[in-house]
């Protein structure tokens, strides 16, 4: 008996200290409205020094039927104001091109490129629109998303969708920003599920203000066209 | 051509008609006959069929799919997060759209139940439940049952068929060129009335010898196609795929190899 005791008090200490440590380790703080809007002038005046954007990604999924972590890699490249290639490259590969109000999905199937005729085109249109956004540093959508921030070892913006039919699907986006605040480090999508199925974009490898040749963004071949690693 | 040359003849003219299309409906069957002669196999080949279709896949595993479904002249990219369990005939499957939202969370126990839960939009519940079980069961809970025959098709193929209500279910294995005479799934065809109503051809990557890496499913009745792209996990360990054409990852994931080439694709 004393010894379940004993394990029950161990068990207590070792959560605790766990918990407190994590606490610790990242104290965060909200920030007031009245710092919030100061904060998100400066970072949206900071980011229109981005022209493009050339980014590698890692995409950590934790969903309720895998007790692994699912992980898919790829790059994003951005030019201003509405140009984005999203391509995936592991485990499978896609590409996403959106210049402007046109979007084009390439699939690799069996050793071939597919080009789709994507459906729910819209929806992922506004999608885009709103990656595109963000990676101009706008997150005001009011229409939209409660806005907050908070501090932590950087900033972290959070999105908290406003329609009912959004919020069925997503409790929430954060966008963790750099240090330097003209750029994101990553996106954690957090599902509105019990479970809480998040989904962690986490950026690297950025290179600002490079020339990208126009094929990249053409989405009138039947492939792809190749993109040069930097 | 037959029925060409009967008319141009003059046969048709001279009241010939009626035995001149008894003449033209003999031949046509006879040709058809000649497809479908089938040989019933030895019980050797029987049992090897039987072994391929019971060791197609681990007992217990996950596995990604990266599907493109077309409906409607439209593609659809997905992703699949599925649990099979063989053993208890159960399935578990989360759909995902392409940029990661839940689109529905599907569950099957083979002759007990199935749940549905989630947004599927315009999509009817029902015919998604129906279409899914039909597809998974496919897919991963074949069996052999006491009625089924093993046939030889052409080349070197084994059929094994079986019949369930209206519908003969085809399943073509094939020798592959690595093994020693081994043979596994080419494809499944759904047969009603001798006419194909339902498909499904599986494709080996050169990272997998014995596990699909590619599937296309197609349903020329409804209209609907999918296209998957599948990445296996392994549960337990028990099943492994051969070691010198895969990697295994922290998180215990058989992944192919990437070769990095200096431009990506």
């Amino acid at each position: 008996m004393p010894g379940i005791i004993y394990q029950t008090i161990f068990f207590f200490i070792i959560m605790f200290s766990i918990t407190s440590s994590a606490i610790s380790g990242q104290p965060e703080e909200n920030l007031p409205e009245s710092e919030l809007n100061t904060l998100l002038d400066t970072i949206e005046n900071n980011f229109t020094t981005v022209r493009t954007l050339k980014t590698m990604l890692e995409q950590e999924k934790t969903i309720p039927v895998f007790p692994e972590t699912i992980i898919s890699k790829g790059f994003c490249i951005f030019q201003r104001p509405d140009r984005l290639r999203l391509e995936f490259v592991e485990p499978f590969q896609s590409v996403l091109i959106v210049d402007g109000k046109k979007m084009t999905k390439y699939e690799f199937f069996d050793g071939q490129w597919q080009k789709l005729t994507p459906g729910s085109a819209d929806i992922l249109l506004k999608i885009t629109s709103n990656i595109t956004s963000w990676l101009q540093g706008r997150f005001r959508d009011p229409d939209l998303y409660e806005i907050s921030a908070v501090r932590n070892e950087n900033i972290t913006i959070k999105l908290v969708p406003k329609a009912a039919e959004f919020k069925r699907f997503i409790r929430s986006f954060e966008l963790g920003l750099n240090k330097r605040l003209d750029g994101l480090e990553h996106i954690v999508i957090t599902e509105n599920d019990e479970a809480e199925a998040f989904t962690r974009i986490r950026f690297f490898n950025d290179v600002k203000n490079d020339d990208i040749p126009e094929t990249v963004f053409r989405g009138s071949d039947s492939v792809p066209s190749k993109v040069s690693t930097w | 051509m037959v029925g060409l040359l009967f008319f141009r003849t003059g046969w048709a003219k001279k009241g010939w008609i009626i035995p001149g299309l008894i003449f033209i409906w003999i031949l046509s069957g006879c040709g058809v006959k000649q497809s479908v002669q089938k040989e019933i196999v030895t019980l050797d080949r029987y049992t090897e069929v039987i072994s391929a279709l019971k060791n197609m896949y681990p007992d217990m595993f996950k596995a990604r799919h990266r599907a493109i479904l077309t409906m409607r002249n439209k593609d659809y990219a997905l992703n699949g997060f599925l649990s099979v369990n063989r053993i208890n005939r159960q399935i578990t499957l989360m759909v995902q759209n392409d940029l990661g939202g839940t689109v529905f969370d599907f569950r099957l126990t083979d002759g007990q139940n199935t749940e549905i839960n989630g947004g599927i939009g315009m999509l009817n519940p029902k015919w998604i439940e129906n279409t899914l079980t039909r597809d998974l069961k496919s897919l991963y809970l074949q069996s052999a049952t006491p009625f089924d025959t093993v046939f030889s098709g052409k080349d070197q193929e084994l059929i094994l068929s079986r019949v369930k209500g209206d519908i003969e279910e085809q399943l073509f294995f094939i020798p592959f060129h690595s093994s020693n005479g081994e043979i596994r799934l080419d494809k499944i065809r759904h047969l009603k009335e001798g006419r194909p109503v339902y498909g499904i051809d599986f494709s080996y990557g050169p990272e997998y010898d014995t596990y699909p890496e590619f599937i296309q499913l197609s349903d020329p009745g409804t209209g609907y196609r999918i296209k998957i792209q599948v990445q296996y996990f392994i549960v337990g360990g028990t099943h492994s795929l051969s070691s010198n054409k895969t990697g295994r990852n922290q998180t215990g994931c058989i992944s192919k190899r990437h070769k990095h080439d200096k431009t990506r694709h």
